[in-house]
């Protein structure tokens, strides 16, 4: 609560507040930023491992290998979502598996599979982007600003 | 304690196995930390001292890790290896190295990349070369395929 609240609380709210404060139990930020660096270390690890693997095994360059190497990784993160095994990894790690793009995969398939019961069109198809659509939507847009201003330099700029 | 005992028995005959399973390699190789270039040491269909030539020239730079080059009459591919800290400037490297080529060998077209891709099937091309097994028509159409590689957008 900010500072100028708190003044125009009453002496007993004033002491539930410091009373409440005590007793909260602190927020362990530092064992959480090991815990998520730890396993989204590892899951870009083998995000790195898979494209590797594209790189040696099929006729992908550091360049084009992004691609399928992503779509591998939402693939498998879909099929731990649907076994339940990536929300028992995401309690543990919180933004480790949040951040990498596993995470976006999550919201999407943790979302379509939560409104399942809703039938396909209204339930599925209008809720599966519900907590990803706006991560999309603020991709395609500031894609679409960037070309602008790329375009804008390349024609006129003279770059 | 059964479990444990078979899946480490498999882990070290894995581990034996890889570790057993090297390649023959008759390239001459020199190989450490701020060093990795290799070199064929044969005559070939199409003569490789300009790419061996060029290699030298390209690992004395510092940044430079590794080299891998194939060369036709025409042409020269060479894929480079950087320090961790110079991939962020990678792009500017390979301009450099190509640049400092052009002046050696003004009339082949030299393409330099830095891309892990490139350097693979350098690689693998080069033990081809160095084992005899292309002919002529195979090495155009490999180093066409790189060559094609090396200009892909993503």
């Amino acid at each position: 609560m900010s500072n100028k609240k708190k003044k125009n609380l009453t002496p007993t709210q004033q002491q539930y507040q410091d009373f409440a404060n005590k007793r909260e139990v602190k927020r362990p930020v530092f064992k959480n930023c090991i815990k998520a660096f730890l396993v989204g270390g590892t899951i870009c690890a083998i995000g790195q491992g898979i494209s590797t693997f594209y790189m040696y095994f099929f006729d992908f360059t550091e360049q084009t290998v992004g691609n399928p190497t992503v779509a591998t990784l939402i693939f498998i993160t879909m099929l731990l979502t649907g076994f339940g095994v990536y929300d028992r990894m995401a309690q543990f790690a919180g933004a480790g598996t949040a951040v990498p793009v596993t995470g976006f995969g999550n919201a999407v398939i943790s979302a379509a599979i939560e409104h399942r019961t809703e039938g396909f069109v209204l339930g599925v198809g209008g809720n599966m982007f519900k907590l990803a659509g706006s991560v999309i939507l603020f991709g395609v847009f500031s894609a679409f600003i960037i070309a602008l201003v790329k375009t804008i330099l390349i024609e006129w700029g003279g770059l | 304690m059964y479990k444990k005992t078979i899946v480490l028995s498999i882990l070290l005959v894995i581990i034996v196995l890889s570790g057993c399973n090297s390649e023959d390699d008759n390239r001459i190789v020199r190989k450490d930390s701020d060093e990795n270039i290799t070199k064929i040491n044969k005559q070939t269909h199409i003569e490789q001292a300009i790419t061996n030539k060029a290699k030298e020239i390209i690992q004395s730079k510092s940044e430079v890790t590794g080299v891998r080059g194939v060369n036709t009459n025409k042409d020269l591919l060479l894929a480079i290896e950087v320090t961790q800290i110079e991939q962020f400037n990678e792009q500017n490297l390979e301009d450099e190295v190509a640049k400092s080529l052009e002046k050696n060998y003004p009339d082949l077209t030299i393409e330099v990349s830095s891309d892990k891709k490139i350097f693979i099937e350098l690689n693998e091309l080069e033990l081809k070369i160095q084992e005899d097994k292309v002919n002529k028509k195979e090495l155009e159409d490999q180093f066409n395929k790189i060559k094609k590689l090396m200009n892909e957008q993503a």
